[in-house]
C-alpha cells in the first residue's frame, strides 16, 4: 500500500491576503471563512508570511486602523512539497511546535502556494481509516 | 463597550472520558468541527484536554490500541466566566494555549460551562 502524502490529504487552495491588506479585513476573512491562519501573498505570488489566531488576538482591544497584514504576520513560513509522506510532514510540525504547513509546488516562475495540511487534515486520517484497513 | 467571556465563550462543551479511544476521540473532533475535547473523571470534573495537536503527536505510532489518556494534557487553564475578554486574550497568550475551560466560581466545581477558544475572539474582533 503506497504511503499516503500530503497531496492526498491537504485542504486544497489557500486563503490568502496581500501585505498590504488592512488588518480589520485580514481579522474578517479569517472570522468567515473559519481558517486558522491566512497566507500574506505579495502581488508576484510570492509568499510573505502567515498570520495565526495567535498574531490575531495579540491585537484584541488595540485600535485595528492604519495596521496592515505586514505589520503583525511572522515572515517564516515553513513548507512541504505534495509529494512527502504525511509521517514526514507530521515530523516536521511536531519538532516546530505548528499546527499547519504550507503546501507548495516548484514552478518556472518559483515556488507557489497550493494548498495548506494542519493538524484537522491529519486527526481526519485518524478517525478510523486504519480500523477499515484491517477488515478488508 | 468591553466584553465578558460569558458573551463570546461556546457554551456546548463535547467531553470525553480518559479511557475513550483516541479513534473515537478523533472522529468526535472531526464530526462537530472542534479542535479539543475537554477530558471528565467519573464525577463529571475536568482532569485534562486533548487536542488535535495531541493526536497528530502519536500519528507514527500504533495509536489503534491507545486512549485519550495517553496523550491528553492534564493541566488545565480554567476562568470564571464573569472576566474581560481582554483578559482571556491576555491568559491565552501568556499561558501559550488555545483554548480556556470555563468553570462557574459558586458553587465552586471544575464542572464545564463553556470553552473559549482563539476563534471565538477573532469572532469577536471581527464584529467590533
Amino acid at each position: 500500500m503506497a504511503e499516503t502524502t500530503v497531496g492526498d490529504i491537504m485542504h486544497k487552495g489557500v486563503i490568502a491576503c496581500k501585505p498590504d491588506t488592512p488588518l480589520q479585513e485580514v481579522v474578517r476573512i479569517v472570522a468567515d471563512t473559519d481558517v486558522h491562519a491566512i497566507i500574506v501573498v505579495d502581488s508576484q505570488g510570492e509568499v510573505r508570511g502567515i498570520i495565526s489566531h495567535f498574531d490575531l488576538i495579540k491585537c484584541y482591544g488595540t485600535d485595528l486602523h492604519d495596521r496592515k497584514a505586514q505589520d503583525i504576520m511572522t515572515p517564516q513560513v515553513i513548507d512541504v512539497a505534495p509529494t512527502v509522506p504525511v509521517s514526514e510532514a507530521v515530523k516536521i510540525m511536531i519538532e516546530r511546535d505548528i499546527h499547519r504547513l504550507l503546501v507548495t509546488e516548484m514552478t518556472p516562475s518559483g515556488k507557489r502556494p497550493v494548498g495548506v495540511l494542519s493538524t484537522t487534515d491529519v486527526v481526519k486520517q485518524m478517525r478510523g481509516a486504519r480500523w477499515v484497513w484491517y477488515m478488508g | 463597550m468591553s466584553k465578558f467571556v460569558r458573551d463570546v465563550m461556546s457554551r456546548s462543551v463535547i467531553t470525553c472520558t480518559p479511557d475513550t479511544p483516541l479513534v473515537e476521540a478523533a472522529r468526535r473532533m472531526t464530526d462537530n468541527q472542534i479542535n479539543a475535547l475537554v477530558v471528565l473523571d467519573e464525577d463529571g470534573e475536568i482532569c485534562g484536554l486533548v487536542s488535535r495537536t495531541d493526536l497528530v503527536r502519536v500519528y507514527n505510532q500504533d495509536y489503534a490500541g491507545m486512549t485519550v489518556e495517553d496523550v491528553m494534557t492534564p493541566h488545565v487553564t480554567t476562568v470564571i466566566p464573569d472576566i474581560p475578554v481582554a483578559a482571556a486574550a491576555q491568559l491565552m497568550l501568556d499561558n501559550k494555549v488555545d483554548r480556556l475551560v470555563i468553570v462557574h466560581p459558586r458553587p465552586a466545581t471544575q464542572r464545564p460551562v463553556g470553552v473559549l477558544s482563539l476563534s471565538d475572539i477573532v469572532r469577536e474582533m471581527a464584529r467590533a
